[in-house]
């Protein structure tokens, strides 16, 4: 169905007597119209420039909304030119009727005037997803961003600009809210009954659902894909999508953002008891720097899978996905692809034992030491490098450590987490130990003195 | 209906980082970004172009010029109303170039009070707060910090990159246990973010257990 909002403009014929001063004004349709996309919350700032056909005098034109997620409190109209000449007096809402404003435009002259009208809609969204293919030997990785923008607004948007903004923007109401509202502006404590929440929220999902069925595949067969121009504006960055795009309702395209080859990636291996449990969880790690060829702008959060180069044939073997956050120039990325069985890190406990009893003045037991030896061993099944990162927490800021054997970094993260790093070769094992003491009672008091 | 229009109003960037309400670790959280909340600080004065009349509370939508003849929405809060002379902060988004990793290095019990029964009943602590900022925008930005200390204490050591800070000079005391840093953030380079490290060693007085 095709909805577009130069249908929704409509002549006002005005018959009553009162308003028979008032000029008709005739809507061209838009002459061009460009979409800033935004993917933190609902919502996209539509901008379209129209040739309107102004009398001298009193004018008015007539706006619906009609089977659009239109922000009605959103709309503003501004002349391209002669401004001076022409004021955008009013916009009114009148009463009973639903989904309908009126602007009153006074006009020094007559003739046609360029104005640009904004509004705010929902419905529009785009979102970012990548594919990272591995190396047989796992350094470098080719890394391939895409955007997928989706037309769920209910209008058609033809030839558009389009631009898509990488930010977290605050916004107090869903534009959709705003948009199925039956006064533009509301009443005191409208309430919006809960049956019509989850109606909608079930046709937002059909409307996913049909989006991932029309969803095109990338148009390789255009040639040079479209070139998308990276900015930063405030704390946001925008991305132009070079010439225009048609997005009809209910269609989804997916454009290429970048495309880099042989991003050295750093294969890292987790191991965290109380956060993974006891797997293993393998983390693909690189920077967004331009030493890894990226580093150009920050990169939109989403989701990323991973292949592997299986042969050289060139056959792939999915390797895992990760869902991974913003990441700003300059900063580190590490994308969980999930537990793994062929990296394994097994701590043992190998000795505890009770020291430095205290007593206090009834014979009570008021203080004493608790000492674990670990010995923690780290396996590289693969036939490739790794790097293991093995964290260890304690339930107290009272503690010293001692630590032997064959670990390449220690860390002490903060009062209570430890960590040991260390680089293992394909197919190797290393292993090394550690001796906890843990304060406790009256012990902490000798703790602190001996840690002054 | 229009009824203000000023060209060319001053504003204030302000991004504020609070210790009480953000995340102080966000390598614990997965897949999930610390918005650093940004706002903007506009004075209803005659300096401002505007202190003609109290501005009315309501929503402002702020949009900002993109240099191509457009411009992009930055964002929209609400406002009460605004007396001539005061000033409003309107939050506006969150940034994710500015990155704060707080940690806790030492909280330990010392100077330990006890009753006839060796128990416990007054202490102090040793407390050391670590905070790391990284700024990965290329402009530089003033960040505010707000940090928090419970109940008495007194402050052993305060450094901002290894230089010592002094109350009043370097930081503010907001209340009894809100402080309030501004900590001037350089454009990242190209050897990487800007970086600064500010370390809190203070001591909580008289705690209860």
């Amino acid at each position: 169905m095709r909805r577009i909002i130069t249908t929704t403009f409509i002549i006002v014929a005005i018959s009553s007597v009162g308003l028979a001063k008032v000029d008709l004004v005739t809507l061209p349709t838009r002459d061009t119209v460009q979409l800033t996309i935004y993917n933190s919350a609902d919502m996209t700032l539509v901008r379209e420039s129209r040739a309107l056909t102004l009398k001298e005098g009193k004018n008015s034109l007539q706006f619906s909304w009609e089977n659009t997620l239109i922000d009605p409190t959103s709309l503003e109209m501004l002349p391209k030119a002669n401004a001076d000449k022409i004021n955008i007096a009013e916009l009114v809402y009148p009463p009973r009727v639903r989904n309908l404003g009126l602007w009153n435009i006074e006009s020094g002259i007559s003739g046609k005037v360029p104005v640009e009208i904004t509004y705010l809609t929902s419905g529009l969204s785009w979102r970012a997803f990548y594919m990272g293919t591995l190396t047989k030997d796992e350094k470098t990785m080719r890394l391939q961003g895409y955007v997928r923008v989706t037309n769920n607004s209910g209008e058609d948007y033809e030839n558009a600009q389009t631009r898509l903004i990488v930010g977290t923007v605050h916004v107090l109401d869903e534009i959709a809210e705003l948009a199925r509202r039956q006064y533009p502006y509301g009443r005191p404590e409208e309430i919006v009954p809960i049956d019509e929440i989850q109606r909608s929220k079930s046709m937002v999902l059909k409307r996913e659902m049909v989006k991932i069925d029309m969803e095109l595949p990338a148009p390789m067969y255009l040639g040079k894909p479209k070139e998308i121009t990276k900015e930063g504006l405030s704390e946001y960055f925008l991305y132009t999508i070079e010439g225009t795009e048609t997005i009809p309702t209910g269609w989804s395209k997916r454009l290429i953002s970048f495309d880099i080859d042989q991003v050295p990636v750093v294969n890292l291996y987790k191991y965290e008891e109380e956060r993974y449990g006891q797997n293993v969880v393998r983390f693909l790690s690189f920077k967004n720097d331009q030493e890894h060829k990226l580093g150009q702008t920050p990169i939109p959060g989403g989701v990323l899978k991973v292949y592997r180069a299986a042969d050289e044939q060139g056959q792939l073997s999915y390797t895992g996905q990760s869902e991974f956050k913003y990441i700003p120039v300059d900063e580190d990325v590490e994308l969980n692809l999930g537990s793994v069985a062929d990296v394994v890190v097994e701590p043992k406990i190998m000795e505890f034992k009770t020291d430095n009893y205290r007593f206090d003045n009834r014979g009570n037991i008021s203080g004493w030491d608790e000492i674990r030896t670990f010995t923690i061993e780290a396996r590289n099944t693969r036939d490739i490098a790794v790097k293991i990162e093995i964290q260890r927490n304690f339930d107290s800021a009272y503690w010293n450590l001692e630590k032997s054997g064959d670990f390449d970094q220690f860390e002490k993260v903060d009062m209570d987490t430890v960590k040991f790093t260390l680089n293992l070769q394909g197919r190797s094992a290393k292993t090394f130990q550690y001796t906890v003491r843990a304060y406790r009672g009256t012990r902490q008091d000798d703790f602190r003195e001996s840690s002054q | 209906m229009l009824f203000l229009k000023a060209d060319k109003v001053p504003i204030t960037k302000i991004w504020t980082f609070d210790a009480a309400k953000l995340p102080w670790d966000p390598q614990q959280l997965e897949n999930r970004n610390v918005g650093i909340p940004v706002s903007y600080r506009i004075v209803n004065d005659a300096n401002s172009k505007l202190g003609q009349f109290a501005l009315w509370g309501g929503k402002a939508r702020i949009f900002q010029d993109d240099g191509h003849q457009s411009t992009i929405f930055l964002g929209e809060d609400n406002t009460n109303l605004v007396p001539v002379g005061e000033k409003m902060e309107l939050y506006i988004g969150d940034s994710r170039d500015i990155v704060v990793t707080q940690r806790k290095m030492t909280d330990n019990q010392i100077n330990i009070r006890r009753n006839t029964k060796e128990q416990i009943v007054l202490f102090d602590t040793d407390e050391e707060i670590v905070a790391r900022i990284e700024n990965f925008k290329d402009s530089p930005a003033v960040l505010t910090m707000l940090q928090h200390i419970p109940g008495q204490w007194d402050m052993e050591k305060c450094t901002l990159d290894n230089k010592d800070l002094k109350l009043g000079a370097d930081y503010k005391k907001k209340n009894a246990g809100t402080l309030e840093f501004e900590i001037k953030l350089p454009a990242r380079t190209e050897k990487g973010p800007a970086v600064k490290e500010l370390k809190m060693h203070y001591h909580r007085r008289n705690v209860r257990p």
